[in-house]
């Protein structure tokens, strides 16, 4: 997470913040992976598992481009389900 | 003289000092006429009243004095008229195309007093107009050389030219009249200025940036009127107008400084005129110079600018001009003066600043790279920058460098409503431009006072602390305990390649949940849409 974001909010919402972005991209990951077909799906295990740095990113860019969407959509839903 | 409308309707211009014989001048200029097409400027500038809501219109750049045609009009026709304006230039120029036919058909056959006064009217407004020009919110650098452009173009100010010597002492009277005209309510513009000088401080670089454009602009023009004036006018003449300039500087309120600079008499007027500007360009120093507001970078620049104006204007090198003991030590200063009274005559290869042509080529070239802006984010751009030079200058000692970036930092945790223990410069200047705007966007939201109320409530830390437990429980049950092995790498990719998510992609989310969170999704600026859409 950021550290000059981080740095903008409390000091003690810091580590909350930061736990909070790993539970949001979480669910974005696995949300985005079931839309990957079973071919990508074994693919990104691979990639995962033992691919390169670049080709990690690569992955993400070219298999999972509409995660940054994701991640913004679970991070509503994750407020209002805490709000509830 | 004034009535009651004329005086809500009035803008006032401090200038200190003037080149017409007055310091301190108040200008009182009714520009009820020229509010077309105008936007609101920024509420936090300083010298703002509600009839400037409406913004100046470039197009007023583009404008002709309209000898031929000026006539007392009402204020409400006056509109109407500067649209005709627009679309027939042609006839605004005719007068420009004969010009000595028409010098001595003029002589004989004198424009009506009423015309006259019209143009005196109209000059005085647009002089007026200036100052709506420099308030409104973003004068960009291309309005900026526009307005250049058209000083220098007004400097030929062929129509004016074109008159017989009596209208253009007429105009400059009508003029002069409308400028000074301000001892009925003088007591209630100063203490107007007063106000507004204060409010300008409390607003740093953009008010203290305004305020000297301001003062350039309406200097510099009052000269060319008075460089032409001075330029056409008989001998005996100008005797009498020195007499009148002493008369209209006694009534006004402020003591001049360097009162023998004022009147104007012809064989001493280059020096008068680059002395006048030597004070002009210190005392604009000074204001700069004792600024604990202003941002450190543009500090910098614009006192070197004024170094760079004075160097050129005194003939002398750049490094040889100390500003700081030019401004405190009055003494260093006079020397200065009197060092260049006794070159006088001896060497003037180059007058830049008395030529009247290259006057005002000299003052934008100040103002062309400070147009009024607001403590922007440009500002805290080129304030990171100026911090990544910092850190990678070798030649500065870590002293040196810790205090330069402490400025910064300062400066940063004004204008950014920050706490400096939340600006970690160094890291700053590691973001990319991207990364950068996603911050800013962050703390604009982040120090909005609804959010922070919420983010420093402190029931705020256990409810949040409950529902990000809640949160993982529930992805922990999802998979049932058991993570894909690929998850945890795939997340600290994401989380470190900010290639592959783009720039401020773990911020983003976080504000959008913060917002959702409190509740405040709908604050001002502010509005998170629906599922996907994402913030706007």
């Amino acid at each position: 997470m950021d550290q000059n974001f981080l740095n903008l909010l409390p000091e003690e919402l810091r580590n909350m913040a930061s736990d909070l972005y790993d539970v949001i991209l979480e669910r974005a990951l696995m949300r985005a992976y079931q839309n990957l077909s079973e071919e990508n799906k074994a693919k990104m295990a691979q990639v995962f598992a033992s691919g390169t740095e670049e080709e990690k990113i690569n992955f993400l860019k070219n298999y999972l481009g509409d995660l940054q969407r994701i991640i913004i959509e679970e991070a509503k839903k994750a407020a209002e389900e805490i709000k509830k | 003289m004034k009535s009651s409308k004329q005086k809500n309707d009035r803008e006032a211009v401090i200038l200190s000092p003037n080149p017409i014989g007055t310091k301190d001048l108040l200008i009182n200029v009714n520009t009820t006429t020229s509010k077309t097409n105008m936007e609101k400027p920024p509420e936090n500038w300083g010298i703002y009243n509600e009839d400037d809501s409406k913004s100046y219109s470039n197009t007023n750049l583009e404008r002709n004095f309209d000898i031929e045609n000026a006539v007392p009009e009402k204020p409400e026709e006056k509109e109407e008229k500067k649209e005709e304006k627009t679309e027939e230039p042609q006839q605004t120029q005719q007068p420009e195309k004969e010009p000595e036919k028409e010098n001595k058909t003029k002589e004989s056959q004198e424009i009506p007093e009423e015309r006259l006064e019209a143009l005196g009217k109209d000059i005085a407004t647009k002089l007026g107009e200036d100052r709506l020009f420099f308030l409104q919110e973003n004068t960009f650098e291309e309005d900026f050389l526009k307005w250049q452009k058209q000083m220098e173009a007004l400097y030929d100010f062929d129509a004016f030219k074109n008159l017989s010597k009596n209208e253009q002492k007429k105009i400059i009277e009508i003029l002069e009249n409308y400028l000074s005209d301000t001892s009925e309510t003088i007591e209630y513009e100063k203490k107007y200025l007063e106000s507004a000088d204060e409010q300008m401080k409390d607003q740093g670089k953009q008010g203290l940036e305004f305020h000297q454009s301001l003062q350039r602009a309406i200097i510099a023009r009052l000269q060319i009127y008075n460089n032409i004036y001075q330029s056409e006018k008989p001998e005996e003449k100008k005797e009498e107008k020195t007499e009148e300039s002493q008369k209209t500087s006694e009534q006004q309120p402020k003591e001049e400084k360097t009162p023998e600079t004022h009147p104007i008499q012809p064989p001493e007027k280059p020096l008068k005129n680059i002395k006048t500007q030597v004070y002009n360009l210190i005392d604009g120093a000074k204001v700069v110079f004792d600024s604990k507001e202003l941002d450190p970078v543009a500090k910098k620049e614009l006192l070197d600018q004024y170094s760079f104006q004075l160097a050129k204007l005194l003939n002398i090198p750049f490094e040889s001009v100390y500003l700081p003991e030019l401004i405190t030590d009055n003494a260093k200063l006079d020397q200065l003066i009197d060092k260049l009274s006794t070159e006088e005559g001896k060497e003037k290869p180059e007058e830049p600043q008395q030529t009247p042509k290259q006057q005002p080529k000299e003052r934008p070239e100040t103002q062309s790279t400070q147009p009024p802006e607001k403590p922007s984010e440009n500002s805290v751009k080129k304030n990171i920058d100026e911090s990544r030079k910092i850190l990678n200058d070798r030649s500065l000692d870590f002293q040196k460098q810790v205090e330069l970036l402490k400025d910064i930092e300062q400066y940063l945790s004004k204008v950014l409503n920050l706490s400096p223990e939340k600006i970690n410069l160094r890291k700053l200047t590691k973001m990319t431009p991207e990364e950068l705007n996603e911050w800013l966007n962050a703390v604009k939201i982040i120090t909005k006072p609804e959010v922070q109320e919420q983010l420093n409530k402190p029931e705020t830390k256990t409810l949040l602390k409950q529902g990000v437990e809640a949160l993982q429980k529930s992805n922990t049950e999802k998979h049932e305990g058991k993570p894909p092995a690929w998850l945890e790498k795939a997340k600290e990719t994401a989380k470190t390649g900010a290639l592959a998510l783009g720039a401020g992609a773990g911020i983003l989310p976080i504000i959008i949940f913060f917002l959702l969170f409190f509740g405040l999704n709908k604050i001002a600026g502010i509005e998170i849409g629906g599922e996907g859409k994402g913030k706007k």
